[in-house]
């Protein structure tokens, strides 16, 4: 063994392992030789101990050449291929034009929903204890299913923090609704407001500008304001103990002004005052534990207790107050709310839709390259077969092919960041958001952004470098270019996913569609296309039926009622109930709204038996009872009308009548059992009737009369069929976002569709050529040449079909009152998708089947 | 015309000098003899690669080496490009340099 060595010694593996990784491909074979020459050299004259540690020396001497050599040459090659990248990319325009179009579409839609997408992960972010914060919710024990609710009484909170040890801070918190401002002699309605306790500002991270918002808010007349708010009113002056007025009666000084809340939070405000003025603006009593008007409770605990400890704690918070109560309480994460709401109904399943979507339209996109590219690939054969016949390796076409790619995804790319931005309001309108593309307060973005490009470059471009680095040269110089469009099946296969993506979106947007259009045609059971209404707010209030008189002296004007909710709304819950012949298991637990006499007339909600109120409202004695059909399924009796019914500790009244079904909440839900009762308290709104003719005039008749008698209040006043409309907004915003998304996925399917064809008709013009002389017509090759491609579209459809039914009944079962998903749904996505792709297609057939054979046939 | 560096003036000269012995090997020894310098094969084959980018030298398959597998020698050849390319730089030496006596610069 020692002699062998001697004779025929090997320089060390691992340096010249790294020498050979490092050389440049054509020279590393020299280089390796060189330097086993002067190693052999060493080792003979000075041993080998020596030479081995020559041979590392030298390496490591050698590594920075290597390396910048190695650069350097790569740029020089990758210049030159990009002088080749857009030499193809100018003869074959229409190819190039398809794929960056393509590409350029699917990654402007990336980033749309991306920058949606984002917006939606970085709910409440901003909020420095973030994972601290945590929401008393309730449940209860009574409901079949588990719903957690936030609505919780005013007076729980606080009890909890006494008797629970355990919470660092908590506040009660209550979105003020629209409420009057005045201020230097202007009223103006502001709905951007809350009610909170002054530990609010140690649970969120709000910025203070002027004086501590906590400290300010310590005193019951103090008002804090955001700075645009600030801004709007008091614009350069200092707004501190300036005074505004609310509600026309309260007045409140500037006590602080903090930093504009960020859009993505979901507690947010404009103005904040103590919580307590809640029940004296509203007449509500705080100490009430038996209502819950929305009160929302937030607490970051001590650090030493955790989340479910603490839950379990609380747990029967609420028998503290009232040993009966079937109500339940646990904590929940303040940060999931939004994306996953209380009851698993946040934003996160559209996060993941869109997610999809974005995916899937950009996965088309990709595909139009790799179908394009390796279809055309019996054009390229020549040049990369003459390329490895001089001595290019598979990894220099690949880099090649990269480059290629490189240029097209980069112009792409640059043509996506324009259409972001010029698609970004748009976004905005749809999803209701103030997004924007800035990339230097956000690296993520930019990092994103960039991500995405690589995954087209990626998803795109493996496939078409292997395919075509593969060609043996001498298959490629022997056979023609017109045979070589292998791979057929693959490209097939792809179109057929493109197409199965497309149908899918087009049934989900019929879909969607179609219920949208059921919803806006059902009979709600109430006349909801005449009614306007208005706030029941001051004078209105008081003299109502002095409002009323005046109102009903226009012969437009219908009828005018006023009521606790609109039609629309099943009113609050009410526990405490009885009635005659209840049965034992039945709990008294009913909706009821309390409304005016007029008000069925208004509505237009028809009697089944009985009729209206006939006596005096009195806030005291509800001696009246109208129920409504579910009701008496709920109250499991029968021949209700004259029995006695008995609302809380007051004295028992009477059912008197029956009404109609109407649809008292949206349509995903089923209609409510409800009842109505006189119960003046309660009114908050003002209902017209009125004719559909010259709305104009009769709206200026209304704000007349209105403005007359209640001077201190802007008149505004609102359409019930656009408050019906809110119960379905998330609806309408996907429908619209999915259609968009969906047209955008045809029409990218379609550029795909159009450049195969192409290819197609180019490959077969002297077959077709042959064709005509031999006697076959336009519409013989028309259909030939379309078989094929309506085929692929045939098969896509019976992918798509099960994939959507399935999606889609899942989605429809949002809704209690929805559409049946017809055969006719399925058979028109298919009829339109094969539609447009036979007229994607018939531009080429048509072209290549009408040219004259003696064109296509002159070279043979 | 760009001038060639001095290590490529060291590199070509080199090769000149060797004629048709001009490999790896050699013009690193022949480089170390004419002007002290310890150049690796990084360096030189960086120079050898750039210079045969430009035209200055041209690369010639020697015999395969007499063993199993052996592949050839890559030898180097001074263009007639390169030799004006050292003819313009021993020129422009001389022009920089005229009527400097190298001690009148201390």
């Amino acid at each position: 063994m020692g002699t062998k060595r001697k004779e025929d010694p090997n320089p060390p593996r691992l340096p010249e392992w790294i020498v050979w990784r490092l050389a440049w491909d054509e020279d590393r074979f020299s280089i390796q030789e060189n330097l086993r020459e002067e190693y052999m050299y060493i080792a003979e004259t000075k041993g080998p101990r020596l030479a081995g540690l020559w041979y590392w020396g030298h390496m490591m001497r050698s590594l920075f050449p290597f390396v910048r050599l190695a650069i350097y040459w790569r740029i020089v090659m990758f210049k030159n291929y990009l002088k080749i990248a857009f030499r193809n990319f100018t003869k074959h325009k229409s190819f190039s034009f398809i794929n960056i179009s393509g590409l350029a579409i699917g990654m402007a839609c990336c980033m749309l929903i991306m920058l949606w997408v984002q917006d939606e992960l970085n709910y409440e972010k901003f909020n420095k204890n973030i994972d601290d914060i945590f929401c008393v919710v309730k449940w209860n024990t009574s409901d079949q299913t588990k719903n957690y609710s936030a609505s919780v009484p005013a007076p729980l909170i606080p009890h909890l923090k006494d008797k629970y040890a355990g919470i660092k801070h908590a506040s009660r918190y209550r979105d003020s609704g629209r409420r009057l401002f005045s201020y230097n002699g202007n009223n103006v309605y502001e709905d951007s407001g809350g009610f909170a306790d002054p530990e609010i500002f140690d649970i969120f991270s709000f910025r203070a500008i002027l004086n501590d918002p906590k400290a300010a808010l310590k005193d019951l007349n103090t008002i804090i304001l955001s700075k645009s708010m600030a801004e709007r009113y008091f614009g350069v002056e200092n707004p501190i103990g300036k005074t505004v007025q609310l509600e026309n009666q309260y007045d409140f000084m500037v006590g602080a002004v903090i930093e504009d809340i960020p859009e993505n939070s979901s507690v947010r405000f404009d103005y904040l005052v103590r919580f307590e003025n809640f029940g004296r603006f509203d007449n509500v009593r705080m100490d009430n534990w038996g209502r819950y008007e929305n009160y929302i409770g937030f607490v970051i605990l001590n650090s030493n207790i955790g989340q479910e400890d603490f839950s379990d704690k609380i747990v029967n918070g609420f028998l503290d107050n009232d040993p009966q109560s079937v109500l339940r309480l646990k904590l929940y994460p303040y940060k999931n709310i939004r994306l996953f709401g209380f009851n698993n109904d946040g934003t996160f399943k559209f996060v993941l839709v869109f997610s999809a979507i974005g995916l899937m339209i950009l996965l088309i996109a990709c595909i139009n390259f790799i179908n394009l590219t390796t279809a055309q690939s019996g054009k390229r054969a020549k040049e990369i077969g003459l390329r490895k016949v001089v001595g290019a390796g598979r990894s220099s076409i690949r880099r090649q092919i990269y480059s290629e790619l490189f240029v097209t995804v980069t112009i792409s790319f640059m043509l996506a960041i324009v259409l972001t931005v010029a698609f970004l309001p748009k976004l905005n309108t749809l999803s209701d958001k103030t997004l924007s593309l800035s990339i230097t307060g956000n690296s993520n973005m930019l990092i994103s952004m960039f991500g995405i490009a690589l995954l087209t470059a990626i998803i795109s471009g493996t496939y078409p470098a292997f395919f075509l680095s593969s060609f043996s040269p001498v298959n490629v110089m022997k056979t023609s270019a017109s045979t070589r469009s292998s791979n057929s099946a693959l490209r097939k296969l792809l179109v057929v996913a493109q197409f199965s993506i497309s149908i899918i979106l087009i049934i989900s947007t019929i879909i969607i569609t179609s219920q949208m259009r059921y919803i806006q045609n059902k009979d709600l059971g109430f006349d909801k296309d005449h009614l306007v209404y208005l706030d029941l707010l001051g004078n209105i209030k008081t003299r109502f039926d002095t409002v009323k008189n005046e109102l009903l002296r226009n012969p437009a004007v219908n009828s005018v009622t006023t009521a606790q909710s609109l039609p629309n709304y099943a009113g609050n819950n009410a526990g405490g109930l009885d009635w005659e012949g209840r049965p034992a298991d039945v709990r008294g637990n009913l909706n009821f709204v309390s409304v005016e006499k007029d008000y069925f007339k208004t509505v237009g909600i028809e009697f089944i038996e009985g009729e209206t109120f006939k006596t005096v409202p009195d806030n005291m004695l509800l001696r009246e009872f109208i129920i409504n059909k579910k009701a008496i399924e709920a109250m499991r009796i029968e021949n209700p009308v004259g029995k006695s019914f008995k609302m809380w500790d007051r004295a028992p009244g009477r059912i008197i009548g029956i009404v109609k079904n109407v649809h008292n909440t949206s349509l995903h839900r089923e209609i409510r059992p409800a009842f109505y009762v006189q119960f003046p308290y309660f009114y908050n709104y003002l209902i017209i009737n009125m004719k559909n003719e010259n709305i104009q005039n009769t709206i200026g008749f209304i704000q007349d009369t209105v403005k007359k008698i209640n001077p201190n209040y802007p008149f505004e006043f609102h359409f019930l069929d656009e408050n019906i409309e809110r119960f379905y907004q998330a609806e309408r915003q996907i429908n619209r976002i999915i259609t968009s998304f969906t047209i955008l996925a045809v029409f990218i399917s379609c550029l795909g569709l159009f450049g195969l064809s192409m290819f197609m008709a180019e490959q077969r013009t002297k077959e077709i050529g042959i064709r005509k002389t031999l006697g076959a017509t336009v519409s013989n090759i028309v259909r030939l040449m379309s078989k094929d491609f309506l085929l692929l579209v045939a098969v896509a459809n019976i992918i798509a079909w099960p994939v959507s039914y399935f999606i889609m009944n899942n989605w429809l079962q949002n809704f209690v009152y929805r559409i049946d998903m017809g055969l006719w749904i399925f058979a028109l996505a298919a009829a339109l998708a094969l539609f447009i792709a036979l007229l994607t297609i018939s531009f080429q057939t048509i072209k290549a089947a009408t040219a004259n054979p003696v064109d296509s046939l002159r070279y043979e | 015309m760009k001038e060639i560096s001095k290590a490529e003036e060291m590199v070509l000269l080199a090769i000149w000098r060797l004629a048709n012995e001009a490999y790896g090997v050699s013009i690193r020894r022949q480089i170390r003899k004419d002007a002290g310098k310890d150049y690796t094969y990084g360096t030189l084959y960086g120079l050898l690669r750039q210079m045969d980018h430009k035209g200055y030298i041209k690369k010639i398959k020697g015999e395969p080496l007499p063993k199993k597998g052996g592949r050839s020698k890559t030898y180097f050849k001074i263009t007639p490009s390169g030799i004006r390319a050292l003819k313009d730089a021993v020129a422009l030496h001389k022009r920089i340099w005229k009527d400097i006596n190298e001690f009148s610069l201390d």
